[in-house]
C-alpha cells in the first residue's frame, strides 16, 4: 500500500444540502436540495508543493430549481449544463445559467446518463451528444440536435425501476433493483447479464477508461465489456460495498460505507484507504477528482507520480510502477530512461526472485549490458571486471539445480544477444546498466568477448557437446586465454585445440597434441588427431608442419606420410620440392613413396620428381639385386628382368614400367647412373628415349637376344613422319643381316630367317630399297617373295587410293570453278538511288563491292570497315 | 492419450547459396522443379503431412536464405526445431566443406537438449549432373565422424531420393519426440528401497 491520493478539503460545513456534483476545467459545480445551484472556481494556491486550494464562489444560483438537484452533468464541449429536477430534464447554458430548454417528454425521469463522443468530420471534431433516461419503467433515448434533445429511439419499456445507467460505447448498461441488463442503443435489444449481490441496496455501474464497465455486486465489481462480456476471470474486490466509483487511470477509486478505497485493476492490489467521513457523491472532470459529502467536498489530489514510484519499487511493485510511468507528464527521454531504469530493476528482482527465463527475456528486451547481466550468476566474470559492478542490493548466490536452471537462461539470452551484436556491428548500441549511471562496458570487441566466452563457461556447466561448435564457429569471439583456462581446468583438451585451431595458435595445439599423445587415459591419445591436424595447415604453416610431423612419422611412417599425401586441397597445395627434401631427412623409405604419391595420383609432370623416382627405384633395384645375385647358386644365370622371385621382381617391373609410361624424365641425366652390367632393358628404354635406336635395339638382340622385345620396342618408337624414328625397323633388320663387330655370328642363318619375318610383318614400315640392299647375296627370291609381294600389293593400294583421290579433288575443282563462273555472271545495275550502305551516299561513278546479301557499299568503305575490323 | 495428439514437426534446411534447398522442398512438397534460380529471401515454410509409423505427421519445412548468413534470422526461429536437413551440392566441394559450419551454427542456435544424438539428415544434392566433385565416399566419411548422420543423395531435378531424405527426417525426428514426451511424463520414479542395483528399464505397459 501506498499513498496515491491526498484527500484535501476544499468546502466544509456548507450550510445547504448537497444533493449532486459536477465538475469541468476549474470549476465545481454543486446541485443542492434546496434547488440551489452553486458554481466555485478551484485553483492551486500559488505556494508550490502546497497541497492548498484557492476556493472562490463564482455564482449562486437561488433559483435554478424548485425542487432538489439530484443529478448534474455539464458538458462544456457543448457549453451547456444538464440537470435533472423535480423529475424532469432541463438543460441550461453553461455560462449564463439561462434555461434552453426543459424537456417535457422526459416527466418521470429518475435518472439519467450522458455520452458525449467527438466525432472527426471534414469541418473539425464536432462533439456528439446522447443521453439515457430513466423514467419510471421505461428508458429514453435522445441525442442533441439543434440546441434540443431528439428521439434516437422509441421508448423502451423494462420491467422495474431502473436505479443505474452508464452508457458504454454504443450500449447503455442498466442496474435494476435485482439485475443488470445491457441494451443496445441502435437496435434496443436487450441483454440479461447477471444478478445485483444480495447485500446491496442499489446496483452501481461505473465506466472505465478503457471501454469497459464495472458492474457492483455486493463487494465485488465485475469487469465488462461493450457486449455484455465478462473481461477477465477475477472480479475486483472491494472491502465492502461500493457506493459511487470513478476510474482515475490507474486507480479505482470508490466510496464504501465507511472510507474511500483505492484499487488498481491489473495487477489487482488494495492501494489506500482514505477516511473521509459520510462520503456519498463522487466525480471527476478534467483531472480533478471530488468526494462531497452532504455539506462537505474533499478534492483528490494524485501524489506526485514520481514519489509514488518510489514508494512502489520500495514495495516492488514493478508493474504498478511502471503504469504510472507511463502516465508521468514530461520528456519523451526522461519517460524512456525512467521506465527503462524500473524495468531494469524489475528484472533485477525476477532474477532475485529465480525467475531467470522472466528476468532475462525483459534484460534482453532492454538491451542492458550483457556484462551487467552475466555478473549476476556466480563465477562467470573475472572476478576484476565483476568487482567493478554493482547491483540495486545483493546478488542471490545460486547452488546446484538452480544455479543449471539459471544457466540454461542464460544461454538462451547470450546466443540471442550474441547474434543480435554481430549484427550490430557497424551500428552504434548503447548499453544500459543495471543501476542507473553505472558504467556500462563498450560495444564491440570487448562486448563480443564477454558474450562468447561466458557462452563458453556456461556449456561446460550444462551441455559440453556444445562446447565444439561453439569453438568451431568462425565468428567467435571467445577470449583466448580465459577460455584457455578454464577449459584446461575442466581437461577438454580436445575443445582447447579447437580453440587453439580457430585462434590460430598452431604451436600450442600441435605442442598440447604431441604431449596428450602419450598419455594412455587422454582422450586426445595417439596421433590420429595431430595428422589431422598438420592436414589442415596449408603451406602457409609449412615449418610448423615440418617441426611436428617429425614424431609422428618417426613412430608411425605410414599415417605420417598422410599428412602430405591426404587428398585434401590445403595438402596438394604443399611445396613438393620442399616436403621431399625434408622427407629424405628423415627417412630414405618416404621419398619413394610421397613421389609415387605426387607423380600417379597428382600427375605432377615435374622433370626432377620424375628423375628422382627413377634413381630411388634404381637404387632399389640396384640393392636388393646384389643380394639376389649373392644369394645365386654358382653358375646360375639371373632370370630376366622383373621376373626375379620377391621384391626384387616387384621393384623392377615398377622400375620398366615408369620409363615405359613417364614422359617427364630426362633420360640423358639418367643414363649414367645405371651401370652397364645388367639393367640392360633399362638402358635400351633410356635409349630408345634419346633417339639412339641402334644402341637400343642392338642390347635387346645380340645382348638380351630377345628378339620379341626389339619388336616392341619398334613398335613403341616407329614413327613414318619423324626423322630418327621411321627408320625403327630397318635398324632392327640392319641389326640382324649387318650385326656390328664383336657380336658372334655364328647363327647367322637363324637371324637370316628372322629378317625375313620380319620385313614380311613390317613390309609398309621399312624403306624397300634399303632394306634389300642389306640382304646377303645369297639371298633366295622365293624367301623373300612374301615380302615382295607385300610390298606390291601394298604399293598398288597406295596408287588406286592416290587415283580416287585425285579424280574426286578434281570433281570438287569442277564444281567450285562452276559457281564461281556462276557468282561471277551476276548483272548489277547501279542507279541514282542506290545508296551506298555504309556511308549513305550515292554510288554514282565509284568503285564498289557488293556482298554476298546484295548490298552495296563504296569499295573505300569497304577497305576502312576491314581496317577498322582488324 | 498423450501419443495420439496432433504432432507438428518443425524442419529446417540449411545449406549453402544455390544447393537447391528451396529446390528440394518444392519437389517434396508440390512435385515441381523449376530450373531458374531465385535466391531465397529470409525463410520460407511449406508443410506437408506424412504417415510415420502409422501416425499422422504435420512437417513444418522451413527453407531458409542461403546468401545470408545467420544473423538475418534471430534464436526464436532455431528454437524448437525437431529436424534438420543439411544441403550440399556434389558438384561443388566448397559447399560440402561450409556443412561443418552449417551445423555448428545450428547446434549453438538452437542449443537442443543433446546436440550429439540431435536429427540431422545430409543430403548430397544434383547427383543428374555430370561434373561429380564430392564423392559418396567422402560425404559418407564426414556424416560418420558426426555421429552417424544419414546420408542421401538426390535430384531436386528428377525427383531422385527426395521422398526417402525427408521421411528419414521425419522418422528420426518422432524418435527423438517420443524420447522427449517419454521423459517428461514419466520423471525419474522415487525409489523407496534401498536398492539401486534393479535395472531400471522401460517396463511401461503402453
Amino acid at each position: 500500500m501506498h499513498d496515491a491520493f491526498e484527500p484535501v478539503p476544499i468546502l466544509e460545513r456548507l450550510p445547504l444540502h448537497i444533493e449532486s456534483i459536477s465538475s469541468f476545467e476549474s470549476t465545481l459545480l454543486l446541485g443542492t436540495r434546496e434547488g440551489v445551484l452553486l458554481q466555485y472556481k478551484v485553483q492551486r494556491s500559488k505556494n508550490k508543493g502546497d497541497n492548498k486550494f484557492e476556493v472562490q464562489l463564482e455564482r449562486s444560483n437561488k433559483s435554478f430549481a424548485k425542487k432538489p438537484i439530484t443529478q448534474l452533468a455539464a458538458v462544456p464541449e457543448l457549453y451547456i449544463l444538464i440537470s435533472l429536477s423535480d423529475n424532469v430534464i432541463s438543460v441550461h447554458d453553461l455560462t449564463s445559467f439561462n434555461l434552453i430548454t426543459c424537456v417535457q417528454k422526459t416527466k418521470g425521469a429518475s435518472l439519467f446518463a450522458v455520452d458525449v463522443q467527438n466525432k472527426q468530420t471534414p469541418t473539425g471534431v464536432e462533439p456528439s451528444l446522447r443521453i439515457g433516461i430513466a423514467s419510471k419503467r421505461k428508458i429514453q433515448l435522445f441525442y442533441w440536435h439543434n440546441r434540443d434533445f431528439t428521439e434516437l429511439l422509441n421508448d423502451l419499456s423494462v420491467y422495474d425501476i431502473p436505479h443505474a445507467l452508464t452508457w458504454c460505447k454504443d450500449s447503455l448498461c442498466v442496474g435494476f433493483k435485482r439485475d443488470y441488463y445491457m441494451i443496445n442503443s441502435k437496435t434496443g435489444n436487450l441483454k440479461e447479464l447477471f444478478p445485483v449481490g444480495n447485500n446491496q441496496r442499489y446496483p452501481i455501474v461505473t465506466r472505465l477508461f478503457d471501454n469497459r464497465l464495472a458492474l457492483g455486486r455486493d463487494a465485488m465489481s465485475i469487469l465488462i465489456n461493450s457486449e455484455g462480456d465478462p473481461t477477465q476471470k477475477e472480479p475486483i474486490n472491494w472491502s465492502d460495498i461500493p457506493q459511487a466509483m470513478e476510474h482515475s487511470l490507474p486507480y479505482l477509486v470508490a466510496i464504501l460505507p465507511k472510507f474511500v478505497e483505492v484499487r488498481t485493476i491489473t495487477p489487482k492490489m488494495l492501494i489506500q484507504n482514505i477516511t473521509l467521513s459520510d462520503a456519498r457523491y463522487i466525480c471527476q472532470g478534467d483531472g480533478c477528482l471530488y468526494v462531497a459529502s452532504q455539506n462537505t467536498v474533499w478534492r483528490l489530489v494524485v501524489v506526485q507520480y514520481s514519489l509514488q514510484i518510489k514508494q512502489l519499487l520500495k514495495s516492488k511493485e514493478f508493474e504498478l510502477a511502471l503504469k504510472l510511468a507511463e502516465l508521468v507528464e514530461e520528456q519523451a527521454s526522461e519517460k524512456e530512461k525512467r521506465i527503462r531504469n524500473i524495468k531494469n530493476l524489475y528484472a533485477f528482482d525476477l532474477f532475485c526472485q529465480k525467475r531467470f527465463g522472466d528476468s532475462l527475456s525483459l534484460f534482453a528486451k532492454l538491451g542492458t549490458d550483457p556484462a551487467h547481466v552475466i555478473g549476476l550468476y556466480p563465477n562467470l566474470l573475472p572476478q576484476q571486471y565483476r568487482n567493478n559492478l554493482s547491483y540495486p542490493k545483493d546478488v542471490p548466490d545460486l547452488q546446484g539445480a538452480e544455479n543449471e536452471k539459471g544457466i540454461m537462461a542464460l544461454i538462451e539470452y547470450l546466443t540471442q544477444k550474441r547474434t543480435e551484436v554481430m549484427k550490430d556491428m557497424g551500428k552504434e548500441f548503447q548499453p544500459t546498466a543495471i543501476v542507473e549511471g553505472d558504467k556500462t562496458t563498450k560495444p564491440g570487441k570487448q562486448l563480443r568477448q564477454i558474450i562468447d566466452t561466458t557462452l563458453l563457461k556456461c556449456y561446460l556447466q550444462t551441455n559440453d557437446a556444445l562446447v565444439a561448435p561453439l569453438l568451431r564457429l568462425k565468428d567467435n569471439h571467445c577470449h583466448v586465454v580465459e577460455s584457455e583456462r578454464v577449459l584446461m581446468k575442466k581437461e577438454k583438451f580436445s575443445e582447447l585445440i579447437i580453440l587453439y585451431q580457430t585462434k590460430e595458435l598452431h604451436q600450442k595445439a600441435l605442442s598440447l597434441l604431441m604431449k596428450q599423445a602419450a598419455r594412455p587415459e587422454s582422450n586426445l591419445k595417439g596421433h590420429e588427431r595431430t595428422v589431422t591436424y598438420l592436414q589442415h595447415l596449408g603451406p602457409d604453416h609449412i615449418n610448423l608442419i615440418f617441426e611436428y610431423a617429425e614424431w609422428v612419422l618417426k613412430q608411425h611412417p605410414e599415417d605420417g606420410l598422410k599428412i602430405f599425401t591426404e587428398d585434401l586441397p590445403e595438402v596438394e597445395s604443399l611445396p613438393r620440392e620442399m616436403v621431399l627434401e625434408y622427407l629424405e631427412k628423415i627417412s630414405p623409405d618416404l621419398p619413394l613413396f610421397y613421389l609415387e604419391h605426387i607423380i600417379m595420383d597428382l600427375k605432377d609432370q615435374t622433370n626432377l620428381f620424375h628423375n628422382r623416382l627413377v634413381d630411388l627405384y634404381r637404387e632399389r633395384v640396384q640393392r636388393l639385386r646384389l643380394e639376389y645375385i649373392d644369394s645365386l647358386p654358382e653358375g646360375h644365370p639371373p632370370s630376366k628382368a622383373g621376373e626375379e622371385p620377391g621384391e626384387l621382381g616387384e621393384a623392377r617391373k615398377k622400375l620398366v614400367t615408369f620409363l615405359h609410361t613417364s614422359q617427364s624424365y630426362i633420360p640423358e641425366r639418367l643414363l649414367t647412373h645405371f651401370p652397364t652390367d645388367g639393367f640392360f632393358e633399362e638402358r635400351a628404354i633410356l635409349l630408345g628415349r634419346l633417339g639412339r635406336h641402334e644402341q637400343a635395339l642392338s642390347i635387346y638382340i645380340h645382348t638380351l637376344n630377345n628378339t620379341r622385345m626389339a619388336e616392341e620396342f619398334c613398335a613403341r618408337n616407329y614413327d613414318k613422319d619423324k626423322e630418327g624414328n621411321k627408320d625403327v625397323y630397318y635398324l632392327m633388320l640392319k641389326m640382324f643381316l649387318k650385326p656390328p663387330e664383336g657380336t658372334c655370328d655364328e647363327t647367322n642363318g637363324k637371324m637370316l630367317e628372322v629378317a625375313l619375318n620380319l620385313l614380311e610383318d613390317h613390309a609398309m614400315k621399312i624403306d624397300v630399297p634399303k632394306a634389300l640392299e642389306l640382304l646377303p647375296q645369297t639371298t633366295k627370291l622365293r624367301d623373300i617373295l612374301t615380302f615382295l609381294e607385300n610390298v606390291m600389293e601394298n604399293q598398288a593400294v597406295r596408287r588406286r587410293h592416290n587415283q580416287v583421290l585425285k579424280s574426286m579433288l578434281y570433281a570438287e575443282n569442277l564444281q567450285v570453278t562452276e559457281n564461281l563462273i556462276q557468282k561471277q555472271a551476276v548483272k548489277i545495275s547501279v542507279s541514282d538511288e542506290d545508296l551506298c550502305r555504309s556511308c549513305r551516299k550515292r554510288i554514282g561513278q565509284s568503285v564498289f563491292c557488293r556482298y554476298p546479301n546484295g548490298h552495296l557499299v563504296h569499295y573505300s568503305c569497304f577497305n576502312n570497315r576491314d581496317a577498322n575490323k582488324s | 492419450m498423450a501419443s495420439r495428439k496432433k504432432v507438428l514437426l518443425k524442419v529446417i534446411i540449411l545449406g549453402d547459396s544455390g544447393v537447391g534447398k528451396t529446390s528440394l522442398m518444392n519437389q517434396y512438397v508440390a512435385k515441381k522443379f523449376s530450373n531458374q534460380y531465385k535466391a531465397t529471401i529470409g525463410a520460407d515454410f511449406l508443410t506437408k503431412e506424412v504417415m510415420v509409423d502409422d501416425r499422422l505427421v504435420t512437417m513444418q519445412i522451413w527453407d531458409t536464405a542461403g546468401q545470408e548468413r545467420f544473423q538475418s534470422l534471430g534464436v526464436a526461429f532455431y528454437r524448437g526445431a525437431d529436424g534438420c536437413v543439411l544441403v550440399f551440392d556434389v558438384t561443388m566441394p566448397n559447399t560440402f566443406r561450409s556443412l561443418d559450419s552449417w551445423r555448428d551454427e545450428f547446434l549453438i542456435q538452437a542449443s537442443p537438449r543433446d546436440p550429439e544424438n540431435f536429427p540431422f539428415v545430409v543430403i548430397g544434392n544434383k547427383v543428374d549432373l555430370e561434373n561429380r566433385g564430392v564423392s559418396g565416399r567422402r560425404a559418407q566419411g564426414w556424416c560418420h565422424t558426426k555421429g552417424d548422420i544419414p546420408y542421401f543423395e538426390t535430384s531436386a531435378k528428377e525427383a531422385i531420393n527426395v521422398e526417402q531424405a525427408f521421411q528419414a527426417v521425419a522418422k528420426n525426428a518422432m524418435a527423438q519426440e517420443t524420447d522427449v514426451e517419454l521423459c517428461s511424463e514419466f520423471p525419474d520414479p522415487i525409489k523407496l528401497s534401498g536398492d539401486n542395483n534393479k535395472p531400471q528399464g522401460n517396463n511401461c505397459p503402453c
